[in-house]
């Protein structure tokens, strides 16, 4: 039985100074296994400030991700919680949930069961609310259907 | 009436809006044909409306047949039902 995330890859912090530093924190724990590399980052500030902040999935959360390429080792997601929240291109950011995705297939099935996840605006209250790492975690795993 | 969910890879984003789409669809009782794509192949598909974040609409504007339906949110059900029975209305 997988975690949703992995609890090595979720963070919470008090603020960061800007959203690309909050995007940097959130994907330290892919870099440092081995998921990603730090091009991989840069490709998505790049695409933020090409294509918009349409990363921003749902109110205070953004799905921070870039083209699949071979700077993405393995398939997978970080977490970083930020009690209080960043400024990403007028839009306030609590949660960053950064994509690693090998492709375009890559990861559908944990993809699919983030997008159920996400359309209940009462999961991302809990989410926010969460105190802790484990507190986080049991956010997920409750409420993270499998299909 | 086939829908396109367009963002700028197809990987990401466009699955959530494409997963929003599809259960709009189910909670309002229609049917539809979703798929996701992102911004260089949406103008290669054919479609009868295409969903997207309000910053892809101005590039897709001029080269996509489709009415394009900006979304801001993803995953906001309310914005992705408003923007479908807008659709909806369109083309029935």
């Amino acid at each position: 039985m997988g975690e949703p995330i992995k609890h090595e890859h979720i963070h919470i912090t008090d603020s960061a100074d800007s959203y690309e530093d909050a995007i940097t924190l959130a994907a330290s724990p892919l870099i440092k296994d081995s998921y990603i590399n730090e091009e991989y980052v840069q490709d998505i500030l790049d695409s933020i400030e090409k294509n918009g902040p349409y990363i921003v999935v749902a109110d205070y959360v953004a799905l921070p991700h870039a083209q699949p390429s071979d700077k993405v080792l393995k398939n997978g997601l970080s977490l970083l919680l930020l009690e209080k929240p960043v400024d990403l291109r007028g839009n306030p950011i609590h949660v960053f949930i950064v994509l690693a995705a090998k492709d375009s297939t890559a990861h559908l099935a944990s993809l699919q069961s983030l997008a159920i996840f996400l359309m209940e605006k009462e999961n991302i209250d809990a989410l926010i609310g969460a105190k802790t790492v484990p507190g986080i975690q049991k956010v997920l795993e409750e409420r993270w259907q499998t299909s | 009436m086939k829908i396109l969910a367009v963002c700028g890879f197809g990987v990401g984003s466009s699955l959530i809006l494409k997963m929003t789409i599809d259960k709009v669809l189910k909670d309002i009782g229609k049917d539809a044909d979703v798929v996701n794509t992102d911004i260089s192949d949406a103008r290669s598909y054919q479609a009868d409306a295409i969903f997207t974040s309000p910053d892809f609409v101005e590039s897709l504007e001029g080269s996509v047949k489709a009415a394009l339906y900006p979304v801001k949110r993803y995953s906001d059900k309310e914005e992705v039902k408003e923007q479908l029975l807008k659709a909806f209305a369109a083309n029935e």
